[in-house]
């Protein structure tokens, strides 16, 4: 795939993955001639062609110049947007996308997520089929545009037009009480993403007062990498710094939801259509999730680590909560919705623990739940197509009824749960073992905020959690068959059990779970180095970095204790304007003439072996 | 050399080719005879680009001032953006008016227009007044005259006689400036150095009580103009009187004027506000925000709702007005942070976004008493978006704008003006206010946000209700072009904003006045001792 690197094609792989579903939603929008099936099978083409667009961009990202640290953006393309020079301070707004790899996971997850759930709603969709596929298109762009973003108002953009397209799914195909939550989900989101926008204000201005950067200029401009500087520089006092993680908080914890802040999720993701509730729960809690970790963690270090520990006290209630609140339900799709807040919760905690395996136990939390929890709000749909219930109390026996059905049920729930050998459980250990890790992680000037009163009652949070899961599955798949009194309903032409296509949408989440469940090597080493370089560089102070790290690959161990220099450095490009700056390099090299703090690395070394 | 009086009508050229061109089409009305055909119509829209065309050539000689009128880069764009603008009028106005009334109604208008540009190129405060009210008085009968309805009347009715009343609220505190300064010019001219900018200059009277009061005052008679709280309790009744494409106007004619008016005003002070007019303003701005969308809440009729919206939308563009200009040379300024560009970008977006809004609302027809009326409220557009999406989704897109969501120029215009605000005056204690307006400012973005969505959600999400529902559409052609117009402009402002960012820049560039030296261009952290 190396060849495929020079071409036109390597230069401009992320604009036509995020602008290809665009172009064709409107496309889409004004072929007012065309037939029900027709629209399908374009949808389904577009996003099917997004995917294998965005596969071509993990393999040239895999395979892209060995001799380029392994972490750093790649694929990355900028035009002018906005754009003056001829100021004092120029004017530089940019479209500016790359990806690195913590954007690239969550980018193959949307890509691979929304042709299932477009494929998915054949069947569940009977009513204005062309704006549906349009929006679920423009949904679609826009998603994929945020984890490519590169520049913070680009982010900012495509993070609040995602908006606009969920709001009209809900509002056109949702459940009875659909536009209420259509309008719940949309002002409280936009409520919080407001604050965030004038924090996204604040910070560019802020940039633009200080020549900062590598080369030395005052530049008006949201590219994150500047941003970033500024608190590496100390431009951001903690009181700034503070109001800032608010104004940031405020967007990214209602969109993730975090506890108190969930309360418009249940209605939303119960009154979406599957399709909405798929990629409501799989992709866009997850912009909230990255956005913490692209943008809170890394752009005001200082606050985060101070408020650590109280985002980790309103995880771990957010933990409990939604499992209780869970176990409590009726209704299935109102379960799994409540599921998605204590799952949440545990990518989070991971994250705000400060440690390498909590952030990568994070990121893959972000994708293992995108898996697990779609394909069940799937597979829910899939149910409610046929009895048009989704009471417990109605269901029952389902097993004899729906044996395809009942497999896939159950392998999202144990994946749900985290059973070893599935991906659920690969991320829940990674992330405990930060947290639990977080306290032992001590360095001069650092302590790891969370620690083991945090981790002790998230561990719980596992337990409920198969306790939930499996009420759910033995009410509804075992014992006495019973149906609702109206019986199965095959007027859409559905058969009893999942019919080809149904299965189709299923298997590769199946196999995508499965896979990460046992091999997740490949995942994680595409992720750590980059939560390493990108987050955790940017975070911990810089004297301590490079020993504050453990990684899994030999050779980068090697390069470690040889010359106990973070490797990336050695061959850092220098034309990489990205992530640690050249002062950061040098404060880091006296790092080995002080023994006395490569006791807590090694210690860390032996605890995560 | 060219005498004075030549240079004076060389200056105002467009707003002669305007006015002449106006009394042209009144007097066509004399023509009963032929009263189908719109040729009125045509020849005030022929009018209208001649003087666009004549304005874009930028033949006036910024080297010849004269002592009463300002050429400055501030007219150029005021010109260009009502010109511009005021063609969009007269596309969505086309049908509006009586085939007999034709005349008088396109003639008004075009008088109204003229005001606009009058105002910035005033340097005189009875030039100021005249041409204010020039703007306005026309705007009173283009109500009257736009339905025939007993609403438009009492519209028309409530609008003169408050308009009367704050217009001599101005008047008032013009005479305080008079008195304080002895002359009515605004500014200094090479030939006549006494003008009010010049005594306000002069440390010991610009802090007098009675400047302040002569400031307040005018201020107080603009925010009418601006349907600014607290002068902003006509807006909902007259704006829902009028026919919708008038409404269109009115959010935009007298509140572009009001605005152009305050800037000259305040630039001549040097935008060194005193405590108490920093105050006044930030207050101002804060319950026209918060007054404007909480009302809107609350309505279910369209028009009120975008009437209330419209002094929402004052609002922003006060915070705007309250940043000011960039400080001039001081070398911390970033390119988006002057407030006056902020504002006149805003504006120009707001305008258009606003008139797509109720192009949109004429498109749509119901069956009225009698004759068919536009839609208005919330149920009559139930389930448009399925009968006509092209008109629905520009309507969502104009409304989308409003409450500056991306892809939209009202995103980009919310991001100007609040870029603006948090830009000015780093280190001065009203930095802190600033920032308090700005958090103020998206939170009322985001409460705007539930009653745009209504619309929107009518649109979309509502089935067709049987009653009321938007039976027909209008089949006048022009009003469908100003749709498609506005629309696209919208967009285009969201993908390329360097089409109104770099006028509306390049507008406040020449906008300080020749005698202010740097020390006296402040931003607002400075008061005056």
């Amino acid at each position: 795939m190396l060849y495929l690197a020079d071409t036109w094609l390597g230069d401009h792989i992320l604009s036509i993955v995020i602008f290809l579903p665009i172009i064709a939603a409107a496309m889409l929008f004004s072929r007012t001639a065309w037939q029900p099936e027709s629209i399908r099978r374009f949808a389904l083409g577009i996003s099917l062609l997004t995917l294998l667009f965005a596969v071509l961009a993990l393999l040239i990202y895999v395979s892209d110049r060995p001799g380029i640290a392994p972490a750093e953006w790649r694929l990355v393309e900028r035009s002018d947007w906005l754009v003056g020079e001829d100021d004092q301070v120029p004017l530089r707004i940019q479209y500016y996308v790359g990806v690195d790899g913590i954007g690239l996971p969550l980018l193959l997850l949307t890509a691979l997520l929304t042709p299932l759930a477009i494929w998915g709603s054949f069947s569940g969709i009977q009513d204005r089929h062309r704006e549906y596929y349009a929006l679920m298109l423009l949904l679609h762009g826009a998603m994929l545009g945020v984890f490519c973003a590169r520049d913070l108002l680009l982010f900012y953009v495509f993070f609040e037009f995602t908006l606009i397209p969920l709001y009209f799914l809900i509002g056109i195909w949702g459940g009875s009480q659909r536009q209420k939550a259509a309008d719940m989900f949309f002002i409280y989101t936009l409520s919080g993403s407001m604050l965030t926008f004038a924090g996204v204000l604040f910070l560019g201005w802020k940039a633009s007062l200080l020549p900062i950067g590598p080369d030395g200029l005052r530049v008006f401009t949201f590219e994150l990498d500047r941003l970033y500087q500024l608190a590496a520089d100390g431009h951001l006092s903690l009181n700034t710094q503070w109001w800032l993680f608010i104004a940031f908080f405020a967007g990214f914890a209602i969109k993730v939801p975090l506890f108190p802040l969930h309360t418009w999720l249940p209605l939303a993701h119960t009154e979406a259509p599957t399709a909405g509730s798929v990629i409501l729960a799989a992709v866009l809690l997850k912009l909230g999730t990255y956005g913490f970790l692209r943008l809170s963690l890394p752009m005001l270090p200082e606050a985060s680590i101070a408020l650590a520990p109280i985002i980790g006290v309103l995880a771990v209630a957010g933990i409990i909560y939604g499992a209780l609140a869970a176990w409590v339900q009726r209704d299935i799709k109102k379960l799994v919705a409540y599921s998605s807040v204590s799952h949440l919760g545990f990518c989070l905690l991971g994250m705000f623990s400060l440690h390498l395996a909590g952030l990568t136990g994070s990121v893959l939390y972000m994708v293992n739940h995108g898996l697990s929890t779609g394909a069940l709000f799937l597979v829910v749909g899939m149910i409610y197509e046929r009895y048009h219930t989704r009471e417990m109390d109605h269901l029952g026996g389902l097993a004899r009824q729906m044996p395809i059905m009942a497999f896939f049920l159950i392998l999202f729930a144990l994946s749900s749960i985290g059973l070893p050998g599935l991906n659920g459980f690969v991320s829940e250990f990674l992330v405990l073992l930060g947290t639990f890790n977080s306290e032992k992680f001590v360095l001069p000037g650092f302590k790891g905020p969370l620690g083991i009163a945090f981790a002790v009652p998230a561990a719980s949070g596992i337990l409920l959690g198969a306790i939930y899961m499996l009420y759910m599955v033995g009410r509804v798949l075992f014992g006495p068959v019973k149906e609702p009194g109206h019986g199965f309903d095959s007027s859409t032409g559905l058969t009893r059990d999942l019919t080809p296509r149904e299965i189709g949408v299923l298997t590769p989440l199946a196999i995508g779970c499965i896979l990460l469940g046992v091999y997740p090597k490949p995942a994680i080493e595409i992720m750590e180095p980059a939560l390493d370089r990108a987050v955790l560089a940017r975070m911990v102070p810089q004297e301590s970095a490079s020993l504050a790290r453990y990684d899994l690959s030999d050779k980068h161990k090697q390069a470690v204790e040889l010359d106990g220099a973070y490797p990336v450095d050695s061959h850092a490009d220098a034309s990489n304007l990205d992530a640690i700056s050249q002062s950061d390099r040098q404060h880091r090299m006296p790092v080995h003439l002080q023994p006395e703090i490569r006791n807590p690395s090694t210690t860390r070394r032996e605890v995560l072996r | 050399m060219i005498p004075d009086g030549m240079a004076m009508l060389h200056t105002l050229i467009p707003e002669l080719i305007l006015t002449i061109g106006g009394i042209v089409v009144l007097l066509t009305s004399f023509r009963r005879a032929r009263q189908e055909d719109d040729g009125a119509w045509k020849l005030a829209l022929t009018t209208l680009l001649v003087a666009l065309w004549w304005t874009w050539r930028r033949t006036t000689p910024t080297d010849e001032p004269v002592a009463t009128l300002h050429a400055d880069s501030l007219v150029f764009y005021a010109r260009m953006v009502t010109l511009c603008i005021g063609g969009l009028i007269f596309l969505a106005c086309r049908s509006v008016p009586e085939p007999q009334e034709r005349s008088e109604f396109f003639s008004l208008l075009l008088f109204s227009l003229a005001g606009i540009s009058l105002v910035t190129v005033a340097n005189d405060l009875i030039l100021l007044f005249l041409a204010l009210e020039l703007v306005s008085v026309p705007t009173y009968i283009l109500i009257g005259l736009s339905r025939r309805d007993l609403r438009a009347q009492e519209a028309t009715g409530k609008y003169f006689f408050l308009g009367a009343f704050a217009a001599a609220i101005m008047l008032y505190g013009f005479s305080f400036l008079y008195g304080e300064a002895g002359t009515t010019q605004l500014y200094p001219t090479p030939d006549s150095p006494t003008s009010i900018a010049a005594v306000l200059e002069l440390p010991s009277r610009a802090a007098d009580k009675l400047v302040v009061l002569g400031l307040l005052l005018s201020l107080v008679g603009l925010a009418f103009k601006l349907a600014a709280v607290p002068l902003h309790f006509y807006v909902a009744d007259v704006y829902q009187g009028a026919a919708s494409p008038v409404t269109g106007l009115l959010g935009f004619v007298p509140k572009f004027a009001g605005f152009l008016a305050i800037i000259r005003l305040l630039t001549m002070t040097g935008w060194s506000f005193a405590d108490g007019l920093f105050w006044l303003l930030w207050a101002m701005a804060a319950a026209t925000m918060l007054v404007g969308n909480t009302l809107a809440l609350m309505q279910q009729n369209v028009k009120r709702m975008l009437a209330y919206s419209s002094v929402a939308h004052s609002g922003y563009m006060l915070v705007a007005l309250l940043a000011g200009p960039a400080a001039a040379g001081a070398g911390a300024t970033g390119p988006l942070s002057d407030g006056i560009s902020a504002l006149l970008f805003y504006i120009a977006v707001y305008g258009v976004m606003n008139l797509g809004a109720f192009a949109a609302l004429t498109y749509f027809r119901k069956p009225g008493d009698g004759e068919e009326d536009s839609a208005e409220t919330l149920d009559d557009l139930a389930g448009a978006g399925r009968r006509h999406p092209w008109a629905s989704l520009a309507l969502a897109i104009c409304v989308l704008s409003l409450m500056g969501m991306p892809p939209t120029g009202g995103f980009f215009g919310k991001l100007y003006v609040f870029s603006a605000a948090l830009s000015c005056s780093a280190d001065s204690p009203r930095h802190l206010a600033m920032i308090v307006l700005v958090v103020f400012g998206v939170l009322n973005a985001a409460i705007a946000a539930a009653y745009y969505l209504r619309i929107v959600a009518a649109c979309y999400l509502r089935p067709a209700s049987e009653v009321s529902a938007v039976r027909y559409t209008s089949s006048c052609g022009a009003l469908r072009t100003c749709l498609l117009i506005c629309a696209i402009f919208v967009m285009l402002v969201f993908l390329r904003p360097s089409v109104l960012l770099s006028p509306s820049r390049a507008a406040v560039a020449e906008m300080t006045p020749a005698h202010a030296s740097p020390a006296n261009t402040i931003t607002i952290g400075q008061t005056k001792e």
